[in-house]
């Protein structure tokens, strides 16, 4: 049992309807949610773990493996998808050996799309750590991921 | 309002499927199940309504005055068969088209002839399939899409019923009766769009997630997908019996499923007061418990330290001369809470006769939940008529225990009692070989709850028929003809048929008070709502351990801990 | 004078210090679009120059003035002129112009787009006059970029809560005929009545009400509903309180996505300013009306901006649409009256209410009152956050506001409304920007995204591009749009790779109609459209794809492929080093040729290839293939 599970599901309440909320604030704290967080936070609102998983899967922020120590997220919007956000994809997908939903071997870096970031008129568009970095081009992304990679950034 | 051009009435409140479905107006649905709530998914239902945009489903639309509804047109129809064309390609479909689908019907609930790459060789679907009823209706000959199979490992890893996704159509009514109606949330709509599943929590087995095994989602599912592993293959039933559950006292109606002469599966029965839901042991343990080879299968009497089988006449010989034998004071009767209540009324009019007074009830009614014992009820309240107060009353330890210290010589037992070997002359009338019998002096099988007729009266008072379902195991006689012959041969009163006893031990039990008394009709109100709230099912009957005698109880029992 | 009355004119005073004060003062564009691009390094840059010339200046964050293709901005007042707005700043080019500017006088016209209204600076042109922002009229984005959001002084010193004051002297009944006969409809999509939807719920019995803010702005390639709450989070909330006070809600929820930390952190901060002053909470500014508001984030799915599936969310379940009726003006949040309104609805009506039903409906066409806010995106040369009177001409919005397509190329199309709207072609740029004019293109208004797409745009992959989207959003509930969109992205993906047939085309159209006509919600229902509309406008592209195995805008990657041209490849060997396959060779100095058979068509050499030489070309897969 995890204290902090509980003092999150305190703070909030156990109405149900607070369910979305708690599970934002176990996965900021956990950076995902696990098998154990959620049967917790089932026990601790009197829901079934099944169902708060089936609320979980269903929206896209809820992650349920450990992700990765950078978090690469590439925004698939409109905007972003006519300036050339799919071959921005491809290049990570082919650099980093891994899929949207993954994290790689070594853990240290996740790929994931996004829906769009708002941030359209810089299109195309990523984030890396919450840092957002906009008008890309593969040999820009290159030179970003690399800083990364070296631990510069 | 009008549907169809016919003036039709309705209800407040109801729907506009409701009042066609009253009116005899078919509208096609998969997702719809009249006990649960709406969902309003499946979209084949959808209507027109004027004054309405689009296409309204009829089955969450509220009927209003003077709406007028058009359930069938062209546009309609090719909505219909393009959902369900949808539906095909996903769902093995050559069951559904095949040629000769009409052939394979007759003999199995689910043709099987076509190959395995469709899926519908692995569909062991009961012989009703909405989705194949709805195809008929439609008149969908061919599927016009690339069969798109979603290969999903089919879930064996639980007890009573496996899980093949793959035939699920989404409709959702195993998440709402299991969420809504059981009050459980063992399983939830997961993901979503496309690759939306029934799920688990992060796809745990059923019994590490605390499922009941209740099966209320095997019975609403309308495909194959949910299956109960017992019965999967058993095919098309030669009839069915309406009647009710005798492992407890709630008394839960169920319908029995017999083939051949044998008990092969047991449904909940919608028509009766629990609506169509049942535990555990309602829905998946009665055939193997009423089919299991531990049955006694011959009256016995013991000779010469064997327990030698014997014909009927020998065997109630036996115990009469053997009774005969015993003063009444060193005499103890143990009837069971399990037996009906012509059975229990006869032990009781036997005690009287032969003037035994010394009367338990097994199991002992400290432990026991109220709806505990297949006829607690009617069992003790025969027992009050009969004069004996609760206090009483023995238990089958009391018997034990002065059957050691030599007070009592003969019991009569209609179960299994632990340590009772010391008794001189023991007859036991039971259904399972179980421990008592290695010093039983005769041995008198007996019929079982599915195979005659009897009455129990249930822990609201209201008094249920239990139905003559499947044909009596090997030569095993109702309990209340054993007695009654052991009656009439201590030249007591000769009941001549079931119906006597029934209106005899009617009137006993109308001397009884109702259950208010007993404080449980509280407990109705929520019955069969929530299965959460329901408690463990009792693990015996006639004292017999049901995990020995149904393996993916003990299964389940086991993995509970 | 009443104790509110005294604070406003406190927050006057207060606004036009700042305004008029002889401190020079900077404005950071600090909006997500700012940050995105490099504002906290450029005033990082400011403050470290600032601190070395040894100038006393104030630095104030504001939102979007909505000029997003000239971010990173900053914007300097001094001597209490009007602010004088730079763009596409560096940290190179910072730092002289704070010393030129702040040190030496000089404002530095050659850097400068224009200054706001207030006192000129002589060289400085006049900021509105810009071909930007000439043609807009600024109703709602009125204070966006303007004020500093987080200061709720700023947004009173502007008139500010004046609506909400008025509001609280009528009777609900009044207020909704003021919104009713301005014509004012709802911003969010489908346009219905405003005035109406309050009215129906007001009318309904059950208590609690409750009014939602709809700021769960999904569609890809819009952020109009961002750059308000971040911009100006006190116009949509003064207008959910109004809407509150209509309708009888005593309880508001701001249901917004979580992709947009910096909105929901301005609508918190906001709200509690707001409870400080009594703006929100019991006995609003002394009446009887009580009304409580909190956010809810979102997590993650475009299907909750539906009104049911939101609710549901909001409640903390799936969101899953369900059927309507019953709706949810009767039977809304936990089955009570709830009304659900978008984000630049609820920001116009505190305008409607000050300034008056005839001033609100003069702007617009008969039937499409106002102003509408639109994010400009995609190959157009300008690229931001607009605001125009319903009735604008495409034309106007691209060439005009947008300054033409990008790079001089070609316009194909425009696409409005998100993945629920559709493609104009260029030959019908004349449409007027109206509710019912869009809808008769075969699109909608959506709530204001509008992509603009030049020839190297695929309209097969665009209609692709969106099928994944809502394939991905789609709440998987109802048959037809679960599989139905699943099915329409196969057909589109078999177009697109070049194994289609022409029989695929009938059936994408029979499952569009199904999915439109059979879907449970509103996503469902308007998923075909993207399909509709190409296939409407673009049929021979459509029948290229198929017939012809060919994209002419070079996007489908089956269908095309790379090529270094001999005569201009210089033998860099960048693209050699960056292929991730190894498909290229060729030696330092030497002509390089790409192994096809390797390649997997990633475009990387296509873009590092430098730009003297370009010899990487992309090209027609069956140009120039041998046999």
């Amino acid at each position: 049992m995890s204290s902090k599970v509980r003092e999150i599901v305190e703070s909030h309440g156990s109405n149900p309807s607070n369910l979305i909320p708690i599970l934002q604030d176990v996965q900021t704290n956990d950076g995902y949610l696990s098998e154990n967080a959620l049967a917790e936070i089932a026990g601790l609102m009197d829901v079934s773990e099944s169902t708060i998983y089936g609320v979980a899967t269903f929206y896209t922020q809820f992650k349920f493996v450990k992700p990765g120590e950078h978090e690469i997220r590439i925004c698939q919007g409109t905007a972003c998808h006519v300036r050339g956000a799919e071959s921005l994809l491809d290049f990570f997908k082919t650099n980093l050996g891994i899929q949207p939903g993954e994290t790689t071997k070594d853990g240290r870096f996740s790929l994931e799309r996004v829906a769009c970031l708002g941030c359209c008129a810089l299109a195309p568009v990523m984030v890396i750590d919450g840092e957002v970095y906009g008008h890309l081009t593969t040999a820009k992304a290159e030179k970003i991921l690399t800083e990364y990679k070296e631990g510069k950034r | 309002m009008k549907i169809d051009g016919k003036d039709v009435e309705f209800k407040e409140g109801q729907t506009v499927l409701e009042v066609a479905t009253d009116a005899g107006i078919y509208i096609p649905t998969l997702c719809v199940h009249k006990d649960l709530p709406n969902f309003g998914a499946c979209r084949l239902c959808l209507v027109k309504i004027e004054g309405m945009r689009g296409f309204p489903p009829a089955c969450t639309t509220p009927a209003k005055d003077d709406m007028v509804v058009t359930t069938e047109d062209d546009e309609l129809r090719s909505i219909r068969r393009n959902v369900v064309e949808l539906l095909l390609s996903e769902h093995p479909n050559a069951c559904i088209v095949c040629d000769d689908k009409k052939l394979c019907e007759q003999y199995r609930a689910c043709p099987m002839k076509a190959g395995q790459i469709t899926g519908c060789q692995l569909c062991p679907n009961k012989e009703i399939c909405d989705l194949r009823e709805v195809v008929e209706y439609l008149g969908i000959d061919k599927v016009d899409f690339e069969f798109e199979y979603r290969d999903v490992e089919v879930e064996r890893c639980d007890p009573f019923f496996d899980r093949d996704y793959n035939l699920c159509i989404l409709c959702g009514r195993c998440v709402r009766v299991c969420k809504d109606i059981r009050g459980m949330g063992v399983i939830a709509f997961t993901k979503r769009g496309h690759e939306t599943r029934i799920n688990t929590s992060f796809g745990k087995t059923h019994l590490e997630i605390g499922c009941r095994f209740c099966g209320a989602c095997v019975d609403v599912c309308p495909t194959g997908a949910l299956s109960a592993r017992g019965t999967k293959w058993h095919g098309k039933l030669d009839s069915e019996v309406q009647t009710v559950c005798g492992l407890c006292n709630i008394n839960c109606g169920i319908v029995a499923g017999v083939k051949w002469g044998k008990l092969v599966e047991t449904t909940p029965d919608h028509d009766s007061y629990t609506n169509g839901q049942l535990c555990v042991l309602g829905r998946f343990c009665i055939s193997g418990m009423v089919n299991h080879p531990l049955r006694i299968r011959y009256p016995q009497v013991r000779k010469d330290d064997w327990l030698i089988p014997v014909d009927w006449e020998e065997a109630l010989g036996a115990v009469v001369e053997g009774l005969k034998k015993y003063e009444p004071r060193e005499m103890a009767f143990i009837i069971s809470q399990d037996v009906s209540n012509e059975a229990a009324f006869m032990m009781l009019q036997l005690a009287a006769k032969v003037g035994v007074e010394k009367i338990a009830l097994a199991p002992s009614s400290g432990d026991q939940k109220a709806y505990d014992g297949g006829n607690a009820f009617g069992v003790s309240g025969l027992c009050q008529a009969a004069g004996y107060t609760p206090d009483e009353l023995m238990t089958p330890e009391d018997v034990a225990r002065m059957a050691g210290r030599g007070k009592i010589k003969a019991v009569y037992t209609t179960q299994d009692v632990v340590n009772i070997d010391d008794a001189e002359f023991l007859v036991i009338q039971d259904v399972y070989n179980s421990h008592s019998l290695k010093s039983a002096a005769a041995v008198l099988p007996v019929q079982s709850f599915m195979e005659s007729e009897a009455s129990v009266t249930s822990f609201d008072g209201v008094t249920r028929e239990m139905k003559h379902a499947s044909e009596p195991y090997a030569r095993s006689r109702p309990d209340w003809e054993i007695t009654r012959d052991i009656l009439k041969a201590f030249e007591g009163q000769d009941y001549a048929s079931l119906g006597d006893v029934r209106a005899a031990a009617d009137a006993e039990l109308a001397k009884v008070a109702k259950p208010d008394a007993q404080g449980t009709t509280s407990e109705l109100n929520w019955f069969p709502k929530h299965i959460r709230e329901l408690g463990d099912p009792p693990s015996k009957y006639r004292g017999m351990d049901l995990t020995v005698l149904i393996d993916d109880l003990r299964v389940l029992k086991e993995g509970r801990k | 004078m009443s104790d509110f009355e005294s604070l406003r004119q406190k927050a006057r005073s207060k606004y036009e210090e700042l305004r008029t004060g002889q401190k020079p003062v900077i404005y950071l564009g600090a909006a997500s679009c700012g940050k995105a691009a490099g504002i906290a390094s450029i005033g990082g840059k400011i403050k470290e120059i600032l601190g070395e010339l040894g100038i006393e200046s104030k630095l104030v964050e504001v939102g979007c003035v909505g000029m997003c293709c000239y971010e990173p901005m900053i914007y300097i007042q001094k001597d209490g002129k009007a602010p004088i707005c730079y763009g596409n700043l560096t940290t190179k080019v910072v730092p002289e112009l704070i010393k030129d500017f702040l040190v030496d006088g000089d404002p530095r016209t050659d850097l400068a787009l224009g200054a706001f209204d207030g006192p000129q600076t002589e060289g400085v042109p006049r900021l509105f006059d810009h071909p930007m922002l000439k043609p807009q009229v600024r109703v709602v984005l009125r204070n966006c970029g303007v004020i500093d959001p987080t200061d709720i002084d700023h947004y009173l010193a502007n008139d500010g809560y004046v609506a909400l004051q008025k509001v609280l002297a009528m009777t609900p009944e009044e207020v909704i005929e003021e919104v009713k006969s301005a014509g004012m409809r709802g911003r969010g999509g489908a346009g219905f009545s405003t005035g109406m939807k309050w009215e129906f719920c007001a009318k309904a019995s059950g208590s609690p009400k409750y009014m939602i803010c709809n700021a769960d702005e999904g569609d890809p390639g819009a952020f109009m509903n961002r750059s308000l709450l971040e911009g100006d989070p006190h116009a949509v909330l003064e207008g959910l309180v109004i809407a509150a006070y209509a309708i009888g809600a005593s309880k508001g929820y701001v249901y917004a996505r979580a992709e947009y930390p910096l909105a929901i952190k301005h609508l918190n901060i906001a709200l509690g300013q707001m409870r400080e002053i009594n703006l929100i909470g019991e006995n609003i500014l002394g009446s009887d009306f009580s009304l409580e508001v909190i956010v809810k984030e979102g997590a993650g799915a475009f299907v909750c901006g539906e009104e049911t599936a939101l609710m549901a969310s909001i409640m903390g379940e799936r969101g899953m649409p369900r059927p309507r009726p019953p709706f949810p003006a009767t039977h809304g949040l936990w089955g009570k009256p709830t009304t659900i309104n978008n984000v630049e609805t609820l920001g116009t009506v505190a305008t409607i209410i000050r300034e008056g039903k005839d001033w609100f409906s003069h702007f617009g066409t008969e039937k499409s009152k106002g102003t509408k806010t639109f994010s400009l995106v995609g190959k157009v040369q300008r690229t931001g956050l607009i605001e125009v009177t319903l009735g604008t001409t495409l034309q106007e919005i691209i060439y005009e506001i947008g300054g033409g397509i990008l790079d001089g190329k070609k316009a194909k199309a425009i696409q409005t409304g998100g993945p629920s709207g559709g493609c104009i072609p260029a030959s019908q740029f004349d449409l007027n920007v109206d509710y019912e004019s869009l809808t008769q293109a075969g699109t909608i208004m959506g709530s204001g995204g509008l992509i603009v797409m030049d020839e190297e745009t695929c309209i097969v992959d665009i209609a692709h591009y969106f099928l994944t989207f809502t394939k991905e959003e789609s709440c998987g509930k109802c048959t037809p749009c679960r599989i139905g969109t699943h099915r329409m992205l196969d057909i589109l993906h078999k177009i697109k790779t070049g194994k289609a047939e022409m029989k695929d085309l009938e059936k994408l159209h029979e499952i569009a109609w199904t999915v439109k006509n059979g879907s449970l919600c509103g996503l469902g229902q308007t998923v075909p459209n993207p399909i509709y509309t190409t296939m409407k406008y673009f049929e021979d592209e459509y029948h290229e794809h198929v017939e012809d195995r060919k994209c002419r805008a070079l996007v489908c990657k089956d269908l095309i492929r790379y090529h270094i041209d001999a005569e201009r490849c210089i033998g860099c060997g960048i693209c050699a080093g960056k292929c991730p396959v190894d498909a290229i060779s060729g030696e330092k100095k030497q002509t390089h040729v790409i192994e096809e058979s390797l390649c997997i068509k990633c475009g990387i050499c296509f873009h590092s290839c430098p730009p003297k030489a370009r010899a990487v070309e992309k090209i027609d897969a069956e140009v120039g293939q041998d046999g």
